[in-house]
């Protein structure tokens, strides 16, 4: 059994693909491996920025033998046939067999093929292998043909201890033939050295590489643990950072900076995307959950004078961009006033036929303050909404947001709070993006809320006026995450808000701007559509039956909207209720459609015949009116066991009772009798839309 | 020791010598960036042979800010490499250029982090790194894959240096004014007045009325030249076409909407200009004259 190590030596792989192309490659040589009949004991690979290796162990020396029968023409075929198939399968015609299929006499050939030895199959499987690693973005270089993700160097393709003779055709008769030799360290090592499957992990490491990805991100994050407990701070975890900085490195050493006292006074926000986002930097907590004044840098490299020179450079380039934050900082906060008059804002195009961010704001105004009329808030909170409606987007022309576009809405907050603006108004500046995605957490002040809502709903209904609805695969304006956001809003604060009326708030101030419809209850009702579709898709992953939402949204969308939905909830806790109702109703359902005649004139008792008509008929009247009470608090506990304690009645009446008698006023009175029964289950949600 | 501003350009330029480069001079025209001189743009089209190395000035008319800020200037130096075909060994080339400039490669943590580059108003892309020592980038480092929307065949090698950031890492100042131009001169003492004046004049000055008037101008000379087949010049009449875009742009008055209308007139012309010099490229230079009509039909 024989082992075999196979290295891509290129130029540095952008991070974000390493892992993917790791991968990539694992899988495309065990599938050669498969595919060639080759079978093995292990398979790894590694990764670093500068090379992607396989090793495979217990590899046979040699294909095993194969014999395959191959399928030939019907005997009575013509001759080119015959022919092509002898040709194709390498034989005379006297080594053909002749076998009874179904169709009639068929030829049969049985091809030997002795297994070629493996170390020279392996140079077409290496070769596809390589062409398979599928790079989002891949290069030419020099004037060949091939592409890789950067400029391939070599290609190490070593059996046991052997270089495997091959090469990589690259175009324009240019070729790269395998080598078994690497190289070490970009800086820390020099010259090439020979490698095998065995040696390759220790002879990379002694030439300072560290090959497994595993072992570096582990390497890495012991390192900034370390660090951090010696000078009593704790790491901000952040595995997307780790992820990347494991990907630059070959040979990582994490170095602690410090962060000069006078930027500690910057909001954090600010500290951190620079930290994190501009220079790669690693971020620490002290005690108190206050950021430590210290940041993390992983380099390449140990150097002679323990990484001085390198924390000092990093740290001279932080200092040059925190000060430039502190610039734009100081000058945001000296021209905030200015900035609040949104006169920037008019220049701002928020869509090309939705006008300007400056417009925008006027309408989020308007369907702001209606939210707050819907709501009842009192005065001094309506002027708080409608001032931070006015200013929530006023940091958009502001330098930190200009060079910070991920801060918008945090700057505001803290612009807004240093003007001495109410608390309410700052958190409103700030929230009214939220939530942000699926799991950020909605706002729950109230002031927040009215301008959250506002904003999604403007931009609803501003492109479903100019039709630009998500398609199945694309959604360029996050309409989806704009839908969600607002009923999880209402949903989780438990509103009782009639998200419609707002967008009619909306459709009625887009009109003013000439940006309307021919058809707005078209679209108004595909609107309300596609927000109970959300609802629906978000519900599901509580376990709420899509069907169930239809039922209690049968009407539409209004302001008992965290009722109704709260009942699916309960209804899903009893479904073997619900479900046993429903088979009644369509049970029920049928009988009542198919009778001919049927005079809807309500239930004589006089003429009852059968006592499980009275019985019936009395559970119906008598939920009823138990509905109707529960109603006034929303028992929707109760309700189900009203509909569970009809059931019996119910099913004794199907099976003793024979509705479609020869006596017509009493075959027309027990429809009336179901027909009731429908109308009272009816009153809690509309069974119509419940599915078995 | 440390290397003065003047002093690095003479170790890039005989470093470079060293690996086959023709150091060329700076183009004499306005121009953003190294990439936009005729040394790169035209000649990474075609087939042959290419090394040259040179100092472009280059002007950016937005990123003025009157001589306040200690890292920001309207008009700067790039040092530009272009290696055609691409070496194997270019990486290789590039950290010896470091070294030779009085970087040392094993106290420092140099990365190679990926950043494409692109230039819409050349029509061009390529795939590489930003270089960083010590966490700031220094350099651009692209293999160009299109230009002016043909493929590049061969593919080049181009570096693109940033002469003052990388002066300041190596002298360790933090104001670009303080660089020691050379052994008695800063930076400042060389530029600082006309960089205050050419803040004001691109901001504040700057007619732009005759901008808009010398942005159809050399959209039309550019045109000529082009109907008469001589791509330099009318490659030359697309840059300024640039440069005033650029100055129109410092000034305000272009919209978010015309932007990508300029842009794309640009593009045209380089687009125009890279067709033609790919055609021209493979005639004959005994017949050159004939072709750009300077000799009898």
């Amino acid at each position: 059994m024989a082992d075999v190590l196979l290295e891509l030596l290129t130029e540095e792989i952008p991070a974000r693909f390493q892992v993917a192309a790791e991968s990539a490659f694992l899988d495309a040589i065990t599938t050669g491996l498969k595919d060639n009949g080759l079978s093995f004991d292990t398979a790894t690979s590694l990764s670093t920025p500068r090379r992607l290796a396989v090793i495979i162990s217990g590899l046979p020396a040699e294909q095993p033998d194969t014999i395959t029968e191959r399928k030939g023409p019907h005997v009575n075929a013509p001759e080119h046939a015959l022919n092509g198939f002898l040709k194709s399968v390498g034989l005379p015609k006297n080594a053909l067999t002749v076998q009874d299929t179904p169709k009639g006499q068929v030829y049969f050939a049985v091809v030997e093929k002795k297994g070629q030895k493996t170390i020279h199959i392996l140079p077409e499987i290496i070769n596809t292998a390589i062409k398979h690693i599928a790079w989002a973005k891949s290069m030419r270089f020099s004037d060949y043909s091939f592409r890789f993700v950067r400029p391939l160097q070599r290609i190490i393709a070593v059996f046991d201890t052997t270089l495997i003779k091959g090469h990589l055709p690259l175009g324009n008769n240019n070729f790269l033939p395998y080598t078994d030799k690497t190289l070490g360290h970009r800086f820390m090592s020099t010259g090439e050295f020979t490698v095998n499957a065995r040696s390759y992990s220790s002879a990379l490491a002694d030439a300072h590489v560290i090959a497994h990805r595993q072992m570096r991100k582990q390497h890495i994050t012991n390192g900034l643990n370390n660090k951090a407990s010696k000078l009593g701070i704790s790491l901000i975890y952040d595995i997307g950072l780790l992820e990347e900085v494991t990907g630059l490195v070959e040979n990582p050493v994490v170095l602690i900076g410090d962060i000069p006292q006078k930027f500690m006074s910057l909001p954090r926000e600010v500290l951190i995307t620079s930290l994190r986002e501009h220079q790669k930097f690693f971020v620490f907590e002290n005690t108190d959950g206050s950021l430590a004044p210290y940041f993390a840098t992983v380099a390449n490299i140990y150097a002679s004078d323990g990484g001085h020179a390198i924390t000092q450079g990093n740290q001279k380039v932080l200092h040059a961009r925190l000060s430039d934050s502190v610039f734009f900082y100081n000058n945001d906060i000296q021209n905030w006033t200015e900035y609040t008059n949104n006169t920037a804002l008019a220049g701002m195009k928020f869509h090309a036929k939705l006008g300007s961010v400056k417009s925008r704001i006027d309408r989020i105004r308007y369907m702001a303050k209606t939210v707050a009329e819907l709501l009842k808030y009192d005065d001094p909170t309506r002027d708080k909404v409608d001032t931070s409606a006015r200013i929530c987007k006023s940091d958009l022309v502001s330098e930190m947001v200009f060079e910070f576009p991920e801060l918008q809405g945090i700057m505001g907050a803290y612009y807004s709070a240093n003007a001495g603006d109410d608390r309410q108004i700052a958190n409103a500046i700030k929230e009214h993006y939220k939530p942000k995605g699926a799991t950020d957490a909605v706002p729950t002040d109230a002031v927040a809320i009215a301008v959250a809502i506002a904003e999604k709903m403007d931009t609803l209904c501003g492109f479903w006026l100019i039709d630009e609805k998500p398609t199945g695969s694309k959604d360029p304006y996050a309409l989806r995450r704009c839908a969600l956001g607002v009923l999880r809003i209402v949903l989780e604060n438990a509103l009782p808000l009639n998200i419609m009326q707002v967008a009619d708030a909306g459709f009625k101030i887009y009109s003013e701007i000439n940006v309307t419809t021919d058809n707005i209850t078209y679209v108004r009702k595909d609107l309300e559509i596609f927000l109970i579709d959300r609802l629906k898709h978000a519900l599901k992953s509580e376990g709420i039956r899509h069907d169930y939402i239809d039922s209690v949204l049968s009407g539409g969308l209004d302001a008992t909207i965290v009722d109704k939905v709260q009942l699916a909830r309960v209804m899903g806790e009893n479904a073997c209720t619900v479900s046993a109702i429903k088979s009644a109703y369509i049970r029920t359902g049928n009988i009542v459609a198919k009778a001919e005649n049927f005079n809807a004139v309500g239930v004589n008792t006089d003429i009852f015949v059968d006592d499980l008509e009275t019985q019936l008929y009395t559970a119906v009247v008598g939920a009823g009116k138990d509905i109707k009470d529960a109603k006034k608090t929303n028992d929707f506990k109760r309700m189900m066991d009203i509909l569970s304690h009809l059931n019996p009645p119910l099913n004794a009446f199907f099976d003793g009772v024979m509705v479609n008698v020869e006596a017509a006023e009493i075959r027309n009175n027990r429809l009336n009798i179901l027909s009731a029964v429908m109308q009272t289950v009816n009153q809690i949600t509309n069974f119509e839309y419940i599915k078995k | 020791m440390s290397v003065t501003f003047q002093d690095m350009i003479l170790r890039l330029h005989t470093y470079w010598t060293k690996n086959g480069c023709v150091i060329l001079q700076p183009y004499d025209i306005e121009v953003g960036a190294g990439t936009f001189h005729w040394a790169t743009t035209l000649r990474c089209l075609g087939a042959e042979d290419w090394r040259c190395a040179y100092v472009q000035p280059c002007r950016r008319p937005t990123d003025g800010r009157y001589g306040e800020n200690p890292n920001r200037l309207q008009h700067y130096y790039q040092y530009q490499v272009m290696l055609k075909p691409t070496p194997k060994n270019s990486q290789d080339l590039y950290l010896g250029s470091l070294q030779a400039i009085g970087i040392d490669v094993h106290k420092h943590d140099i990365r190679f982090v990926e950043d494409d580059w692109e230039s819409p108003t050349l029509g061009a892309w390529g795939l590489g790194w930003e270089v960083w020592i010590d966490g700031m980038e220094v350099s651009q480092y692209t293999y160009f894959q299109q230009l002016g929307g043909f493929d590049c065949k061969p593919v080049s090698t181009e570096l693109t240096y940033g002469l003052e950031r990388l002066a300041m890492y190596v002298q360790g100042v933090e104001n670009v004014y303080d660089l020691q131009f050379n052994e008695t001169m800063t930076y400042g003492d060389v530029y600082l007045r006309s960089e205050v004046e050419q803040s004001a004049y691109n901001f504040e000055v700057a007619n732009t009325d005759v901008l808009l008037r010398h942005f159809t101008d050399a959209q039309n000379a550019c045109a000529d030249a082009l109907n008469r087949n001589l791509t330099h010049p009318a490659y030359d009449q697309c840059l300024k076409a640039s440069h005033v875009f650029n100055l129109l742009d410092a000034r305000g008055v272009i919209s978010a909407t015309e932007r990508q209308s300029y842009i794309g007139r640009v593009r045209d012309l380089a687009k125009a200009c890279c067709s033609q010099y790919i055609e021209n490229v493979n005639i004959p230079l005994h017949q050159y004259g004939k072709h750009i009509g300077t000799t009898g039909a």
